[in-house]
């Protein structure tokens, strides 16, 4: 990253990512508490389509950590859940993009929002030791399903902008 | 994954409602040895199921020591005279047992305990404490007798009076077990009044019952093919000054307090675990397990509303 | 190729919102209100604590969990978290839950609650 300007636009993607996890952690969740729904995911998505997977996957990690930072919840059972929702969704996203290449942002997403949660229940149920969690898959997997859908509509608007097209031309990275 | 059945439930709703058609249990409940008893034959038949009342009642009857139920000898008898009395050979048989699970027991079960039961129930129904002089009185008197059992006659010596309820029960289920196994019957449950229970095999693809801890909120034991022994004071115990008097009297000290509120005993042997269960109530746990490794027989013991003795091979599960 | 990746995006929705939804319908069925349920709660896979819901006045349970306290109530054959030591309260924002299938869950405390029905015991040992 040598390129002042990338850096400063990763930071920005970055600072914004945060400002939409802790926004998020206001949220009630549904049925499961813990559970985040990944609207972070907008920006993740944006860094992934238009500046690529190295600068994502920095966006991602700097989100989580300093997100839990400020929250002061690290290393508790929601930084764990938050970690794997992270990481998962990620892997998902990432495969869809990279290699099947068969759907449009919106679908990629939709699939990163559903392995964000079930990531998380999978992480609640090792903890509980329990299938009850699976109760609520359905209400979750469905409240993921819409999430998944505005995050990818809102990625697709905000590249379609063409704000960070512009930086790229300009400053030429 | 042992959950996993709660997403399910409405399928086995369903099923279940489908396979309601197998055999009602042949039913029988008739009081004997002043309780409940419940006997049901899953898949046997009346006649079978018939005979099963007459035998409790003999047995009901040769083991009471309050009143002269019939007209054979009974322990009734033996305790009203001093003089050999000719017994049938089921209450030699009912009585040689007793001796035998004195010595098993350690001698915390007594057969001659009755008279001292007796003056403890009657105190106790006055909401008083037995005194020491009467129970030093007794257990001179209990340490002075003697059963003597021969094949021609039997007598009783001294003053002491027999009381063989803790194990009349279990040794009359042993009795009904005997003539089950000879009729070929396997599914059957029989409950003499919550202390004493006989299991058969259920009818069911596991053939366990489930069977529920009264006093313990919730807690319950899959069995089967065992006899199971239970004693408590929550039925019958006084509460005097905070102090809890049971029913089972120590015959080494003759006190009416017992070590436990509950003990659980299962194995193959009806007297044997019903007399089990009530000597736990006075032993400390180390004999408990002695005694176990001795016979062959699992146990729970409580405590306080604890649960302070499960033996390795019984699972205590909770609905 | 974009109007394909949009079909693709589409039948993606609708197969998993159809899942959805038909397994919402499931769950929402299999809740039951009945008479003889009792509440059982876990600290991870433990029971600590089996309530009675049969019984109409409030009764109060404090439970310790992985990380600290909750309190437990239970009236009118419902249960609720009334009190929980953990960051977001979702399981206090819950309030009673009185059917089946619904359990109550506060995985900051290892802590769940399922109603199930009292299960039928042949024989009463006491």
């Amino acid at each position: 990253m040598k390129n002042v300007h990338k850096l400063a636009l990763i930071a920005i993607l970055t600072a914004g990512a945060i400002v939409i996890s802790i926004i998020e952690s206001f949220i009630p969740s549904v049925g499961i508490p813990g559970i985040k729904l990944g609207l972070a995911n907008i920006l993740i998505l944006v860094t992934l389509y238009e500046l690529g997977v190295k600068e994502a996957i920095f966006v991602n990690i700097s989100r989580v950590l300093l997100s839990a930072l400020l929250r002061g919840t690290i290393f508790g059972m929601g930084f764990f859940m938050s970690v794997s929702g992270a990481v998962f969704s990620f892997l998902a996203m990432l495969l869809l993009f990279l290699l099947i290449k068969k759907f449009s942002i919106i679908g990629v997403s939709v699939v990163g929002s559903i392995f964000h949660v079930l990531a998380q229940l999978a992480v609640a149920w090792i903890y509980l030791g329990s299938v009850v969690v699976f109760v609520y898959l359905p209400f979750i997997m469905l409240s993921a399903l819409l999430t998944g859908i505005f995050v990818g509509a809102v990625a697709r608007l905000i590249i379609k902008t063409g704000i960070i097209k512009k930086q790229k031309e300009t400053y030429n990275f | 994954m042992k959950k996993l059945p709660i997403l399910f439930l409405p399928i086995s709703c369903l099923c279940a409602c489908s396979t309601t058609n197998t055999k009602l249990p042949l039913v029988i409940m008739e009081y004997y040895f002043s309780s409940l008893v419940e006997v049901r034959l899953y898949d046997g038949s009346r006649e079978d199921l018939r005979e099963i009342p007459s035998l409790l009642d003999k047995y009901d009857q040769l083991s009471d020591n309050y009143h002269q139920k019939g007209n054979e000898n009974s322990v009734y008898t033996l305790n009203e005279t001093n003089d050999e009395v000719t017994v049938s050979n089921d209450l030699h048989d009912l009585l040689e047992k007793a001796l035998e699970l004195k010595t098993a027991t350690n001698g915390y079960f007594e057969p001659l305990i009755g008279k001292l039961s007796k003056l403890w129930k009657e105190s106790l129904k006055n909401k008083q404490v037995l005194s020491q002089s009467v129970i030093e009185e007794e257990l001179d008197k209990i340490n002075n007798s003697e059963l003597i059992l021969l094949d021609e006659a039997t007598q009783r010596m001294g003053q002491a009076e027999i009381d063989l309820g803790a194990i009349a029960k279990g040794y009359a289920l042993d009795k009904v077990k005997e003539y089950l196994d000879a009729k070929e019957e396997k599914q059957y449950l029989i409950n003499a009044g919550n202390s004493s229970i006989l299991l058969g095999e259920k009818n069911t693809k596991s053939g366990l019952f489930n069977v529920g801890l009264k006093y313990y909120n919730n807690a319950y034991l899959s069995l089967k093919n065992c006899f199971i022994g239970a004693s408590g004071v929550q039925e019958q115990g006084v509460s005097i000054d905070g102090v809890t008097y049971s029913h089972i009297i120590n015959p080494f000290t003759g006190s009416a307090i017992n070590n436990y509120d509950f003990t659980f005993v299962v194995g193959n042997n009806g007297a044997l675990v019903d007399a089990l269960s009530t000597s736990f109530m006075m032993m400390d746990l180390k004999q408990i397990q002695q005694i176990e490794a001795t016979f062959n027989v699992y146990s729970l013991v409580f405590k306080d509303n604890r649960m302070v003795y499960c033996n390795e091979n019984l699972e205590v599960k909770y609905h | 190729m974009e109007k394909k990746k949009i079909r693709n995006d589409l039948i993606l929705i609708f197969v998993i919102f159809a899942l959805c939804i038909s397994a919402i319908v499931i769950v929402l069925l299999s809740h039951r209100r009945k008479d003889n349920l009792v509440a059982k709660v876990y600290v991870r896979n433990d029971v600590v604590e089996v309530i009675d819901l049969s019984i109409k006045e409030e009764r109060l349970y404090e439970i310790e969990g992985t990380e600290g306290y909750l309190t437990i109530s239970a009236k009118n054959g419902g249960v609720a978290v009334i009190h929980s030591d953990c960051p977001n309260q979702d399981c206090v924002h819950m309030g009673y839950v009185y059917e089946t299938n619904r359990p109550i869950i506060c995985i900051h405390n290892g802590v769940y609650i399922i109603i199930v029905g009292k299960a039928f015991n042949d024989v009463e040992a006491g």
